[in-house]
This record gives C-alpha cells, sequence and structure tokens, in this order.
C-alpha cells in the first residue's frame, strides 16, 4: 500500500472518515486512489476528457454508496475499482464502441507511462514475466469489458479454453505478486 | 458447501475481473464472509489484481481534484437538507406496511366471515329440520369461530411484528442457480427477535430443512431451522440475534447443524 500523505490513517480509519462523509477523508482517497482509477478509466475510454467525467462520476458513487460498503464483504479498493471499471464500460457501451475494433488497442497491454514510483516498478517488471496470451485475456475482460463469450469469439478459441486461461492468468499472477 | 471445488469453480477470478452479475458479486462476498479459506483466496486475488490495475495508473489532469471535491461538499450540504425531510417522512413510510398488512386482514377475515354466513345461511334453511341438523349447525360455528380466533391471533401477532419501527425487513435474494428461494427476514436489533417469512421456497426432502444464519464479522451464527410448505406463509420466530451484517439461508439435515454445510439458498443484507 502506498501512502501519499497521512500515512498512518490506515483503511479502515478511512472507511470510517468516508461513512461520516467526511471532506478529510475524501481528499486522502483521492490523493491514494485516484491515479489508479483514473490510469483503468482511461485505459477504457481511452479520451482524456470522457476519462475526466467518469472519475468525477465514481467518487460521486463512492460518496453515495459507501454507506453500504463493509470492510468484511470487500476489499477497499477493489471495491473502487469495480466501480471504475463499471462506469467506464457502461460509458463506452452507451456510445456503441466498436469493440472489434478497438481490440487491437487493448492487445498485449500497453503498460501506463506513469512508473516512476520505485514500489510500482517491482510490480512492473514481475507482470512482464507473465505470459503475453495470458495477460492478453486479463486485458480483454478487464480493460475491454468483454464477456467470456466474446472473448472467446474475438480470440477465436473455445469458451471452455477462456475460462481455463481466465483461471491460470490469475493464478500466475497471484504467484507473481503475492 | 465444498470450499475447494468453489475456489476452483473459477468465479473468484471473475469477481475480480469484474465479469459478474450483481447478484453472483453479492454472493461471492457473502459466501467469503463466511468461509475463512475462500476470503484468503479472495483477499489474495484482490491484491494481484489491484497491483496490476496500479501498474496502469495515470495521475489525472491538476484542477480536477479540487472540481471533484467541490462536488462532493455541496452533495454534503444538500444531503443535510434531505436528511431532514426524509426523518419526517420517515415515520409516514411505516405506515405504508401497516396499510398493506391491514388490508391484507381484512381481505382474510371477510373471506372467512362470507364463508361462514354462506355456511349459516345454508344451515338455516334446514333449521326447521332434524335435531341433529341443528347440533351439526352450532359445531360448525365453533369450529369456524375458533378458526376465525385463531386467524385474528396469527393476524394480531403478525401486525405487531410489521408494525413494529425497530423492525428491520430483510429482503433476502436467492442465489445463484437457486431461483425458487424468496424469503423475508425481520428483525429487531433492540429485542433481539427475529423472524422469517417464507414467500416461496424449493420444498426439501423430508431429511433436511433451511436453516438461518446471521453473518457478524465475517462468522455464521445459527439463527435456527425453519419450515417450508403450504402452511408456512406465516412468520416463525427463529433465536434470537444481537448483531447481523447479513443474513444467509443455507440447507441442512434435519434440525439444524452447528456449522453451515449445505449450500447457500437465499442471502441478504441488514
Amino acid at each position: 500500500m502506498h501512502v501519499t500523505s497521512d500515512k498512518n490513517i490506515d483503511n479502515q480509519k478511512l472507511v470510517s472518515l468516508l461513512k461520516a462523509k467526511d471532506q478529510k477523508g475524501f481528499e486522502l482517497l483521492y490523493e491514494r486512489y485516484a491515479p489508479t482509477l483514473y490510469g483503468v478509466i482511461l485505459k477504457i475510454v481511452t479520451k482524456e476528457e470522457n476519462a475526466n467525467d467518469i472519475l468525477q462520476e465514481v467518487f460521486l458513487k463512492i460518496w453515495r454508496n459507501i454507506d453500504s460498503y463493509s470492510v468484511q464483504k470487500a476489499n477497499l479498493y477493489t471495491w473502487m475499482l469495480t466501480i471504475a471499471r463499471n462506469s467506464a464500460i457502461d460509458h463506452t457501451r452507451k456510445k456503441e464502441f466498436n469493440r472489434n475494433v478497438d481490440i487491437q488497442k487493448i492487445k498485449l497491454g500497453s503498460l501506463g507511462t506513469e512508473t516512476q514510483r520505485t514500489d510500482k516498478i517491482g510490480v512492473k517488471e514481475k507482470v512482464q514475466k507473465l505470459d503475453p496470451e495470458l495477460r492478453e485475456i486479463i486485458d480483454i475482460i478487464y480493460f475491454g469489458g468483454y464477456t467470456h463469450s466474446e472473448a472467446s469469439e474475438a480470440l477465436s478459441i473455445p469458451l471452455g479454453s477462456v475460462k481455463t486461461r481466465v483461471r491460470t492468468a490469475l493464478r500466475e499472477l497471484k504467484k507473481l505478486i503475492v | 458447501m465444498n470450499v475447494k471445488e468453489y475456489i476452483q469453480s473459477g468465479i473468484l477470478e471473475n469477481y475480480v475481473l469484474g465479469s459478474v452479475s450483481d447478484q453472483e458479486r453479492r454472493e461471492v462476498e457473502c459466501i467469503a464472509s463466511i468461509y475463512p479459506e475462500i476470503r484468503e483466496e479472495l483477499e489474495s486475488l484482490s491484491v494481484s489484481m489491484n497491483a496490476y490495475a496500479e501498474i496502469h495508473r495515470v495521475n489525472p489532469p491538476t484542477g480536477l481534484k479540487q472540481k471533484i471535491l467541490a462536488e462532493l461538499e455541496d452533495l454534503s450540504d444538500a444531503d443535510e437538507l434531505q436528511n431532514v425531510v426524509e426523518m419526517r417522512a420517515a415515520s409516514a413510510g411505516v405506515w405504508k406496511y401497516a396499510v398493506a398488512a391491514s388490508i391484507a386482514i381484512v381481505l382474510v377475515l371477510s373471506f372467512v366471515l362470507f364463508n361462514t354466513m354462506n355456511q349459516v345461511d345454508s344451515l338455516s334453511e334446514q333449521l326447521s329440520g332434524a335435531l341433529s341438523q341443528n347440533q351439526e349447525l352450532s359445531s360448525a360455528s365453533e369450529e369456524d369461530q375458533a378458526l376465525i380466533k385463531q386467524l385474528q391471533e396469527a393476524n394480531k401477532a403478525y401486525y405487531a411484528v410489521i408494525k413494529d419501527p425497530n423492525n428491520k425487513i430483510v429482503h433476502m435474494h436467492e442465489a445463484e442457480g437457486k431461483p425458487d428461494a424468496l424469503t423475508l427476514v425481520y428483525w429487531n436489533p433492540t429485542s433481539k427477535e427475529v423472524y422469517v417469512q417464507v414467500d416461496h421456497m424449493h420444498i426439501p426432502s423430508d431429511e433436511l430443512q433451511y436453516q438461518l444464519w446471521a453473518i457478524v464479522d465475517g462468522e455464521a451464527i445459527d439463527a435456527g431451522v425453519f419450515e417450508v410448505g403450504e402452511d408456512s406463509t406465516a412468520l416463525q420466530k427463529m433465536k434470537p440475534t444481537e448483531k447481523a451484517d447479513a443474513f444467509v439461508v443455507t440447507l441442512e439435515k434435519r434440525g439444524g447443524v452447528p456449522v453451515a454445510e449445505g449450500e447457500i439458498y437465499a442471502l441478504g443484507n441488514t
């Protein structure tokens, strides 16, 4: 966990600040998580102006739904990333985004440009060891919003192979990171 | 519930990749809160996927932070106003249920009364007949009276539970792949009373029974077993429960088990 300020505020405390709709809590949340949420949104919608609007929408959704969030239920980071990802994908669906064309953009993830942070370089190097085929399946589902059957069609592999590949990809990623 | 099989099913991977429905997502979170092994696996998959997302990080344009925080502040002000309005409306809200319940009670009672009157009418016609028939009439009306009384008692109890503003109504939704499992849980955190009302659920074989669990800090606490059948739409009183983040229904062997083993049929957050 990287922290840009108030290092001693852990996620549990952060969640109680958020639930109290405390402005400082949201500021801290923004500092900690906005770059990743923004990076994921940008990867999905590609246009910066759209990404700005969606990031704003995501923070509003976090603000509105924080009451129903519980640390026992889900990882905070995962919870927010799900909101960011779904909002961005909804946006692309609304615009009848031609996903068959855009697969090229998503394929073999061009990794983000902001990698100055030393603690992230390690992770990036580790991820680069992941088999390109496995990274591709993660990217088209996570960033491309493909369903398993859409992925099966786009990659011309059977549905069963998509499922196996997803499991293998996450298992390998876990081995590299955790 | 076979924990290993569940972990290997691929649902946790789909969860962290975001390719699950809302219902599946709630289910994964609920199941993970019950089984530590599943929670641990979900957590390490989440951490991996979060790290993967993090390598794509990009700093948002300057100025966006102030814009977003300012909007949240506006919302916060608007919310305070809303709270005042809602507090006034909340007490009115309870009456919606109360009115619905009274209508239901009136309908049931009128049906019973109608039947009774019909019976009385038809029997009255025979009053001039034999004494045995007269006896039949008195015993029939006694039976009906008992039935009315029983229904009145049940409705009074039902009415007391649903109109109690301290009761939380938990709408249980069916677990994935269990389409026929609709239940309401009434929970009063102050008196700790819990009632289950089955709307419709699949009737299990005789050796099995549904069991309710209160989920507290990721632990499943037994809240008792309940019946499902033709007469089970009435409220069924469960074990007292002080705390619950969620309620879960599993199918277990008759009489219930101390630790959940069976599959989850329905779940709902408090």
